[in-house]
């Protein structure tokens, strides 16, 4: 039987941000509850498996001597090292792209279309490579693997791949909390996202800034790391007439992030553009209510499908959120409601799932280019 | 009469109750339900749970196939209750009714049979905290969608009608018990080692204010220091200070805490008299299980075990203690009376079973689902 191999090299810890805690979490997930009759080598480099010794446990690894810091060198690795070690594999790239040399078949994971949706968020050559790069691995794939159905429905609209050969293999939650979380401390509005333009950080501060006038004790706390528009967001918050009741933490251990979300009144999440939002579901499966963005994957989380409006709002409209917020704040009820949902809806997204839609998609794989149902 | 041949009915029975702290007899009549149409050809019984870690206590256990929901309890029954959702319909595999059978009622697009054992915290509000107080409005406010309504008693009839509940959706059921097997000898251990060798009065049951425990104690301590000596047996639910209820009694009762299923039958057999004056029940179980082992009873008037206990037992006001205390000493002090009430108890209790309660509750179900 094909042997199946897994590329990780793209995966430099602290550096990817959403896409590596993709890949860790669903392969750890799959190391957990995945079948013992289909297990991959996983290729990555020392730092990486440093950084997850877990991997190592869950499978055979091999480990490529570079650090994995320089990304000319990875991706000049990828076509050759690991070109050669996994020649005869079938071999899934999970870095979002597949390398110009690479064994068969082949799949690819698609995180997100950003470099296509949202070229402003990297730079000017990283985006000349990405919108070049994203494409062409899609068309080379024999199998897609997207975080979301949503991000697989625009690989087939943006890109033109045809439905049969996209799978979605979505990130879970390990178990949801007994109940709704019990807010503590002063009524806090949490964001956790880095400040890429795309996050929408200008809107919801000025949101706030309007809600803070009628809620003398709200907070608004802004955690994760510096991007693009980092500097535009300090200057909204010191031009905000209630600049001094907005916490602005940027990267945080994860310990503090948990901590923080199990004690935040609610989480709006106002990202126009997302693979997934990780942070959507780990708040849902906590018990705290969401307020996110429509037409984001977290969207049809929290909406279940659409059936449920409350928690979804216009991302341009702030006279919008400051009202919902500050209704959400007011009003125990509604939390209560927004909450029970979330939880509901997690509960139907668990890692057992994930392992399995990931199980299925490496059958297909190595089952051969030309098997998958066709339709 | 012919009996045409069609396949069983598939009901999805709500088992969560099983898993609560303090179980209760709801619990115990869900799981002698579930058993007993789970034994018949023509019903298949399906559980439903909400997530669990390990299964409920054995004797709770109803043998039948069962599908857990990944929420856990609260998430669960809040949900059912504010939102109506999650529809348990299809983790349930698409029955052809869900039966509520205590605790909550599920989210679903099926018919639906809902029971309700009680009222009794809108009768006596001092008798459930106020979180209980919550779980039972939401559970009453969700039964009145259901296509019927079975409570097991005329007195639990009573308060739904006044609750107002239509009386063509409410239907009484009563409940059953299983067959009782004696042990006289582990009976005569239990006293010896209790050093029991004067009459015994027994009380069966979760310890809770409504099972009026400060007058059964007054009424046997008002017999004085030659009457009989009160056995106390079952878990503790809740806010009932079970020494401070007792201390009129002195060095007269035993208090035993959670037993076995066997054990807890041997103390029907050890004692001379149970005492079971509550304020207010759905149906009271421990009466039915002490007249199957042919055990006199002393039990309330005015509510459900009176219609249980039938002509078996000695009813009195549960507020008299007076009149409690002089039914005791005279089943105690009669045997002849004694023996009388045992025998229409076990008679009586012969009808009362779990088999009969699924018959009922069969033609229940063919009734909603015209069949």
């Amino acid at each position: 039987m094909t042997r199946l191999a897994v590329n990780l090299l793209s995966l430099v810890p602290g550096d990817v941000g959403g896409a590596e805690e993709y890949a860790v979490r669903t392969l750890t997930a799959y190391g957990r509850h995945g079948p013992s009759d289909l297990r991959p080598v996983v290729y990555l480099s020392r730092a990486a498996l440093d950084a997850h010794p877990d991997l190592g446990a869950a499978f055979d690894v091999d480990v490529h001597p570079g650090d994995g810091s320089s990304r000319p060198r990875r991706i000049l690795a990828e076509s050759t090292w690991l070109a050669r070690r996994t020649a005869g594999m079938a071999v899934h790239h999970l870095g979002g792209r597949i390398p110009a040399r690479t064994s068969r078949p082949v799949a690819v994971t698609v995180h997100d279309l950003q470099p296509l949706v949202h070229p402003g968020n990297f730079p000017l050559v990283r985006r000349r490579y990405l919108g070049w790069a994203l494409p062409r691995s899609v068309s080379r794939a024999d199998l897609v693997v997207a975080v979301s159905d949503q991000v697989g429905r625009q690989v087939v609209d943006r890109l033109g791949m045809d439905p049969a050969r996209v799978v979605t293999v979505p990130i879970g939650t390990e178990e949801v909390a007994a109940g709704p979380a019990e807010p503590s401390g002063p009524p806090t509005i949490l964001y956790p996202a880095v400040t890429h333009p795309h996050k929408n950080h200008l809107m919801l501060v000025e949101a706030f800034t309007r809600l803070a006038d009628g809620h003398p004790a709200a907070h608004l706390v802004l955690t994760g790391g510096p991007g693009d528009a980092e500097a535009d967001v300090a200057d909204a918050i010191a031009a905000s007439r209630h600049g001094d009741r907005i916490l602005r933490t940027g990267r945080i251990p994860s310990d503090d992030l948990a901590r923080r979300l199990a004690a935040a009144t609610v989480v709006a999440f106002p990202s126009t553009y997302e693979g997934f939002g990780i942070p959507v579901l780990e708040a849902m499966a906590v018990g705290v209510p969401v307020l996110v963005a429509d037409g984001t994957p977290a969207a049809d989380l929290v909406s279940d499908g659409g059936v449920d409006r409350d928690a979804v709002l216009t991302p341009h409209d702030p006279q919008a959120w400051a009202d919902r917020l500050g209704r959400i704040l007011d009003d125990r009820a509604q939390r209560t409601d927004l909450a029970l949902r979330g939880l509901t809806a997690a509960a139907d997204h668990t890692w057992e799932d994930s392992a399995e839609a990931l199980e299925q998609a490496w059958r297909r794989l190595l089952a051969g280019p030309d098997t998958g149902p066709r339709g | 009469m012919s009996i045409p041949v069609t396949s069983p009915i598939r009901v999805a029975h709500l088992l969560e109750q099983c898993w609560h702290r303090v179980p209760g007899g709801t619990a115990v009549a869900a799981v002698g339900l579930a058993r007993a149409l789970h034994a018949r050809p023509d019903v298949d019984v399906t559980g439903i749970t909400a997530r669990h870690r390990t299964g409920p206590p054995d004797h709770l256990d109803a043998g039948v196939p069962t599908v857990a929901s990944r929420l856990p309890r609260v998430v669960l029954y809040e949900s059912w209750h504010r939102l109506h959702r999650p529809v348990v319909d299809r983790l349930a595999g698409q029955p052809d009714l869900v039966h509520a059978t205590g605790g909550a009622v599920p989210a679903t697009d099926l018919p639906l049979v809902a029971t309700i054992h009680d009222l009794a915290w809108r009768r006596h509000p001092e008798v459930a905290t106020l979180r209980g107080h919550r779980m039972f409005e939401a559970w009453l406010s969700d039964a009145r969608r259901a296509d019927r309504v079975v409570c097991p008693s005329e007195a639990t009839r009573r308060d739904l009608l006044e609750a107002g509940f239509p009386e063509h959706q409410v239907v009484v059921v009563p409940l059953g018990a299983d067959p009782v097997s004696a042990d006289p000898e582990l009976a005569a251990r239990l006293r010896a080692s209790h050093g029991l060798d004067g009459p015994v009065a027994l009380w069966v049951g979760t310890v809770e204010p409504r099972k009026n425990l400060p007058v059964l104690a007054r009424a046997l301590a008002s017999l004085g220091l030659d009457g009989p000596t009160l056995v106390v047996v079952g878990p503790t639910g809740w806010r009932e200070n079970l020494s401070a209820a007792v201390a009129p009694l002195g060095d007269r009762v035993v208090v035993t805490g959670p037993v076995d299923e066997a054990v807890k039958h041997a103390w029907f057999d050890a004692a001379d008299v149970f005492c079971f004056p509550s304020l207010l029940e759905g149906f009271g179980l421990p009466v039915l299980e002490a007249m199957g082992h042919g055990t006199p009873v002393v039990t309330s008037a005015g509510t459900a075990t009176a219609e249980v206990v039938g002509d078996a037992g000695l009813t009195v006001d549960s507020a008299d203690v007076d009149g409690l205390a002089d039914a005791m000493r005279r089943v105690i002090e009669d045997p002849d009376l004694a023996a009388r009430l045992g025998d229409a108890g076990r008679l009586r209790a012969a009808t009362m079973t779990w088999d009969a309660t699924a018959e009922a509750t069969v033609r229940l179900y063919r009734e909603v689902l015209g069949t």
